[in-house]
């Protein structure tokens, strides 16, 4: 998602929090994705495409922060799995379903080559901001200046 | 492709430090197939997700434990296209989502 159109999601969801009502947000952070089988780490997946969607993500939910919609409270950085039982499903769901990611040629030997249980791991980030201010002047004087650029 | 997102449980024990989810409304964007959803939504007020893909929408609904049925809810609706009345949530989830 652009940054501008992530702004417009947020202002969307401001709206509909109660003021000091919370936003989380969770998505993936550096560093890659690494590939784990039977706990043994094989390599990280080629995500350079996918850090470039969340830098613009991130961009857009720093605007809104700058905005005066929401301040940043907490956060906490940690790592998800998700496990396949086979090496061919794993790299076929990162082909097929992961968008701008990729599996190297090495890697996916490596994986194959692997025991199971076949794991991918992800850095992500965990969020809370505040929901501040009113729900209309400051977000109408920010859509206007936006405009008038 | 079959895969266990999160087997762990970390994503959970993570929310549960930042937030307090009881007797909250909340707004998840981003619901997907509801994979989040039925593991915080237990001690909630009323949980609406909203999720842009219609077949995870059904596949959501068509999972939902009984005993979340009556608080729980999903639409088919992207997050640029959110209209909520104002100030009608306590909590809004962005899971994997922007």
């Amino acid at each position: 998602m652009e940054p501008e159109s992530v702004v417009n999601a947020l202002m969307r969801v401001h709206k509909a929090l109660r003021r000091d009502g919370f936003l989380l947000d969770l998505h993936p952070t550096k560093p890659f994705a690494t590939v784990e089988a039977a706990g043994v780490s094989l390599g990280a997946l080629d995500e350079r495409e996918f850090m470039e969607i969340v830098a613009e993500t991130e961009a857009g939910l720093e605007e809104t922060v700058r905005m005066g919609l929401f301040g940043r409270e907490a956060s906490l950085t940690f790592d998800v799995l998700e496990r396949f039982e086979t090496a061919d499903e794993l790299v076929r769901k990162v082909d097929e379903d992961w968008l701008g990611v990729s599996v190297p040629d090495a890697l996916a030997r490596a994986v194959r080559a692997g025991q199971r249980p076949f794991d991918i791991r992800e850095q992500v980030v965990l969020q809370r901001f505040r929901a501040l201010g009113d729900t209309g002047g400051g977000v109408v004087r920010a859509l206007r200046a936006a405009a008038s650029e | 492709v079959a895969s266990i997102k999160d087997p762990d449980g970390a994503e959970i024990r993570a929310l549960e430090r930042l937030i307090d989810f009881t007797d909250q409304r909340v707004l998840e964007v981003g619901s997907g197939e509801g994979r989040l959803t039925w593991r915080y939504a237990a001690s909630t007020r009323s949980v609406l997700g909203i999720e842009p893909e219609a077949e995870s929408v059904v596949v959501a609904r068509s999972e939902v434990p009984a005993e979340l049925a009556e608080r729980v809810s999903f639409r088919v609706l992207g997050a640029a296209e959110l209209d909520a009345p104002a100030q009608s949530f306590d909590v809004a989830f962005l899971a994997w989502s922007l």
